[in-house]
């Protein structure tokens, strides 16, 4: 009963008081009818005539005229004691002990800033706030604090709030210690960890409160979350919602960063391409972007001069990278609202050149030499260096260092070479076939197709075949798709396809699918000659591209490399194919380093040179052996085992480089470029009524606007009862005025006037 | 004046009232020649009409002017004047007790019948008083004598009011014993058997009587203007009542006026002069206002 007053009550203490109040009208009127004077009266007749005829309404107006006293009586008790009909509106620190729970937003949009201000600080000044009330009735309320970051990890857990609790809160929440990260994390994560520790507790009344800036695109189809609030909500946890930003600000965030840095090399202009987004309501005009390599801005940079709300923009630029080492590319926009999204980072390993194996099946290496002249006629212009070999130097030559492989009218191919082409492949690597007179059938269709299961990706049928020619089509003997090397070609009446000429391919086995719909087995065709025979086809194996020519690369069967649209197709070509294993990584903000050395190449120790506002700082962690897997014996194990490690502390977007040390003491860079997610610019916020709506099935819930901490303190607790109290007290004193004089007797102005009497 | 007439007839009230006259609206039979119109035809100036002679009759009555144009023998006959005989019936039942004011309803119906006693006596008309509750307590027999107003007002102030009232009872006796046309005034409250008041009433003006009913009432017993929670102790042991007054009001103040515009009504349908006086009118007023109002009601009504 306690419990019941202390949550339904502002002021329990005047409830009891109150309710005896209640009886008041009644003991008046009892007393009334107890002491009362007498009088002899003659007229008894005509008072019993009145009595009688008026005895049930006389009742009923008594009645209800008390009836009408103890309603007010009770309404001025349940007003000064403050009702609180919702006991979820109740000052949080009022009532039986309670455990709270604040989960706080350390997401990047968190770091909104305005007004000397941001999200992340409001957030902090609410925990404070919440447990300077909470310490206001010491040691009866719990407190633990998650950060959105490290759920699993409690920043306090269970903690008696008390003045103590007040001063380490204070100096443990310091703006330099206690920060918001740069990453996308989803509520739901930090909600389910909460729901976990108030699991393992069933005491206690727990409160949830959620500080964050609830930003449109957390909540957008959302469902995880309003469940797992819902979930809490059912086991009796009341959660409470509190907003940490006050209205949505403008913001422009770079969003992406791309460029065909795999086919990157010195002093080749290095095509890149970058895209802004408007995240505001209102067009930005003239946004600079600046461009920086190895943190010295580049004279260049890249000017919007309109970028629409809502509106991502995109922009191709070039730069020339001048150094066989590994550059530190950032594009960078002026600061704003959120500048941690105005950045964003790539790290490009520029080679010499990008090393090209071509492997001719004729021993004159004549095919060969037209795609090496196409890719590579000038090294320098175009970055790639072409090595020409003949089949057996597969077999003897280290694959990995190659970007593609082309093969190249290849008779046939040993079955250890077609190992090392799998696994070159498979790790990435890209491979390219084209087929010649020299080509064996039987061969490509046992050891290369496999059944589907090869390099090559269809059988053969058992001859080449001429493409017969019909003087009377006007259209052009190649039909290609929408695909990036054949981009040249794009485009209605392209004058430049109709110039290639195909005489002769290797058709398909009679047998095979024509249809990728129907085949479903990967094969890609992605042009085909007018005869709807396949000629150019497209699969993935393992990590790789492999694409497949069905006609020669000399102008043998064909016109192609004799016209200058080949140049362009083979140079898209090698692009495409180019090996992406060997760059530089990009991750999102806060994914974990996992190294996995082996401990015959490398040592156990590993320097991370993280990026920061100050300059690369640098952590060294020890590699560690791990564990062995069950089922494999001792000898086993040690020879499989590797060292491990793991480095958490990626917060801050830019390259890291992670730094490894070979077992000969020479060091290995590898590097890392880590950004924001482009989601989190969208700084809109979710409506407070589309909340409401999303929550509408979940009771318990409360949502908290800026800056209103009267929730604290539970002051505007009852606000609407309390309105809609005053005004029922209010009518109620006018019925009982009115009912009153209607009761009673009011002497008319003539007193003493005769009754009317004919 | 004696102490039980300056209860009963104050000075300045007699004062004021001394003027008055108290009329019959009906012929009465009196014994003296008087005010008032008497039934009978006697030696009087007051020609009444001519009746043809029968034998037996005073020749000396014989109009010989009639004779000597009509050859016919007429008899003169004249009115007779005689004085008024009244009886004065005091309630004396234990309802007469209530009183509101400085008087209680007894004392003013005492006043009003020690002011019409004077009145009429002065007129040298007989007059009468009875007192009576459920049966007559005290009787006074009409007397034209000056001196008859000490027994009267010794009578009145001799009694006092404790029983129930039985009005049909007493007025059935007081016909009995009233063989003469008189003027008979009742004053009392009338809080009685409303039925058995009006055959009473009936039965007088039967028998020729002019009646007059002087009904008494207390002002809280018209207006009603008790509040606060109070116990109703009723008199003539009708019964208590605990009430909040002022709820009961309306309907007791609609019951009492459908008493007195039943007794109005009943009473003019009888030809019988009524009055309710409150006690709290001044005694003169409401004397000097009735009897005023009663003269212009004369008529002459023979039998």
């Amino acid at each position: 009963m306690t419990a019941w007053l202390a949550n339904h009550f502002f002021n329990p203490a005047f409830v009891v008081g109150g309710v005896c109040l209640v009886a008041s009208p009644i003991l008046i009127h009892l007393i009334n009818r107890m002491r009362y004077r007498r009088v002899r009266f003659a007229a008894m007749e005509f008072l019993f005539q009145s009595q009688q005829r008026n005895q049930r309404r006389l009742l009923i107006e008594q009645l209800l005229l008390l009836l009408l006293r103890i309603l007010i009586v009770l309404g001025l008790v349940l007003l000064i004691s403050r009702l609180i009909l919702d006991p979820a509106q109740m000052s949080i620190f009022r009532g039986a002990q309670s455990h709270h729970v604040v989960l706080i937003d350390d997401s990047l949009s968190m770091r909104d800033r305005w007004a000397e201000t941001s999200g992340f600080a409001e957030a902090v000044k609410v925990v404070n706030q919440l447990v300077a009330g909470g310490a206001q009735q010491p040691n009866t309320q719990k407190l633990t604090l998650i950060r959105l970051s490290q759920p699993d990890q409690p920043f306090f857990t269970e903690r008696n709030v008390n003045e103590d609790f007040v001063t380490e809160l204070t100096s443990k929440l310091d703006p330099q210690s206690f920060k918001c990260t740069h990453q996308a994390i989803d509520l739901v994560v930090g909600l389910q960890a909460a729901k976990k520790l108030f699991a393992d507790e069933r005491a206690a009344i727990q409160h949830l409160h959620v500080i964050s800036d609830f930003r449109d695109h957390d909540w957008r189809d959302q469902k995880a979350i309003t469940t797992v609030v819902e979930e809490l909500s059912t086991t009796g946890v009341s959660v409470n919602f509190v907003r940490a930003v006050p209205e949505a600000h403008p913001n422009l965030g770079v969003t992406d960063l791309t460029g065909d840095t795999q086919v990157a090399a010195v002093d080749v202009p290095l095509r890149m391409r970058v895209a802004v987004k408007n995240f505001g309501v209102q067009v930005a005009n003239d946004v600079r972007l600046s461009i920086f390599d190895n943190n010295e801005k580049l004279p260049a940079s890249v000017v919007f001069e309109k970028i629409d709300p809502q509106t991502e923009v995109t922009h191709d630029f070039e730069v020339r990278l001048s150094t066989p080492t590994t550059h530190k590319l950032r594009v960078s926009l002026d600061p704003d609202s959120l500048p941690e999204d105005n950045t964003r980072s790539l790290a490009i390993d520029v080679p010499s050149m990008v090393p090209v194996m071509i492997v001719d099946g004729d021993p004159a290496g004549e095919d060969g030499s037209y795609i090496a002249d196409a890719i590579a006629a000038d090294p320098k212009a175009t970055g790639y260096g072409t090595t020409v070999e003949n089949v057996e130097s597969i077999r003897r030559r280290p694959l990995d260092k190659f970007s593609c492989i082309y093969l190249v009218n290849v008779p046939e191919l040993p079955a250890d070479s077609i190992d090392a082409l799998e696994r070159f492949v498979s790790a990435g690597g890209g491979l390219a076939w084209f087929v010649g007179d020299a080509v064996r059938p039987a061969h490509y269709n046992d050891a290369l197709f496999r059944n589907g299961t090869g390099l090559f990706p269809v059988p053969l049928d058992t001859a080449p075949k001429e493409l017969i020619v019909d003087p009377t089509s006007p259209g052009s003997d190649l039909i290609t798709t929408n695909h990036p090397l054949f981009r040249i070609f794009a485009g209605e009446d392209n004058a430049l396809i109709k110039l290639v000429r195909i005489f002769q391919f290797f058709p398909t086995a009679k047998d095979w699918i024509r249809d990728d719909q129907q085949r479903k087995d990967g094969v890609r065709t992605i042009a085909s000659l007018r005869s709807r025979d396949p000629l150019f086809l497209e699969h993935r194996f393992g990590k790789g591209r492999v694409i497949t020519c069905l006609t020669t690369a000399s102008p043998e069967w064909n016109n192609w490399a004799t016209d200058n649209s080949f140049v362009v197709v083979q140079l898209e070509l090698v692009k495409y194919l180019a090996r992406t294993d060997h760059n530089p990584e990009r991750r999102l903000v806060g994914e974990p380093i996992v190294l996995s050395l082996d401990p015959a190449e490398y040592t156990d120790t590993i320097e991370i040179l993280s990026p920061g506002n100050e300059g690369d700082s640098t952590t060294r962690i020890q590699a560690s052996p791990e564990q062995p897997s069950d089922g494999t014996t001792d000898a086993e194990s040690k020879k499989s085992v590797r060292l491990t490690a793991v480095y958490h502390d990626t917060d801050e977007p830019g390259v890291y480089t992670v730094r490894l040390l070979r077992q000969s003491q020479v060091s290995e860079d590898q590097l890392i470029a880590y950004n924001t997610a482009p989601a989190e610019g969208d700084l809109t916020l979710v409506t407070t009524a589309d909340l409401r709506k999303r929550l509408s099935n979940v009771a318990g819930v409360t949502i908290q606007e800026f800056g209103q901490l009267d929730w604290v303190e539970g002051r505007e607790a009852g606000s609407e009862i309390r309105q809609w109290l005053i005004w029922a007290l209010f009518t109620l004193m006018i019925a009982e005025q009115a009912l009153a004089f209607r009761l009673s007797y009011h002497p008319p102005k003539l007193a003493g006037k005769l009754p009317k009497v004919k | 004046m004696t102490q039980t007439s300056r209860r009963f007839l104050p000075p300045e009230a007699v004062a004021r009232i001394a003027r008055l006259e108290i009329v019959a609206r009906n012929v009465v039979e009196g014994f003296l020649s008087g005010l008032h119109r008497s039934p009978y035809l006697g030696q009087s100036i007051e020609f009444a009409q001519h009746r043809e002679y029968t034998p037996g009759d005073d020749i000396r009555r014989i109009d010989w002017k009639v004779w000597s144009k009509t050859d016919r023998y007429y008899i003169k006959q004249y009115e007779e004047e005689t004085n008024l005989r009244t009886t004065l019936l005091v309630d004396l039942s234990e309802s007469m007790l209530f009183g509101s004011g400085s008087l209680t309803k007894y004392e003013y119906a005492c006043q009003i019948a020690a002011a019409l006693s004077y009145l009429l006596l002065r007129q040298q008309d007989s007059v009468g008083v009875t007192t009576f509750d459920d049966e007559i307590r005290s009787h006074v027999p009409p007397s034209s004598k000056q001196n008859h107003l000490h027994a009267i007002l010794t009578t009145l102030d001799h009694d006092q009011p404790a029983k129930k009232t039985n009005l049909q009872k007493l007025l059935a006796q007081v016909v009995d014993e009233q063989t003469r046309r008189g003027l008979i005034v009742v004053i009392s409250d009338l809080l009685v058997d409303r039925e058995g008041l009006f055959k009473g009433l009936k039965l007088l003006r039967t028998r020729g009587h002019d009646v007059m009913v002087m009904h008494v009432m207390d002002d809280q017993e018209l207006d009603f203007n008790y509040t606060g929670t109070t116990k109703f102790e009723g008199l003539e042991e009708v019964g208590d009542l605990i009430c909040d007054p002022r709820s009961l009001r309306e309907g007791y103040i609609k019951a009492v006026t459908a008493f007195v515009e039943d007794l109005h009504r009943h009473c003019a349908r009888q030809m019988i002069d009524f009055q309710t006086i409150r006690t709290s009118q001044h005694l003169d007023a409401a004397l000097a206002y009735y009897v005023t109002h009663r003269v212009g009601m004369r008529q002459s009504v023979r039998t």
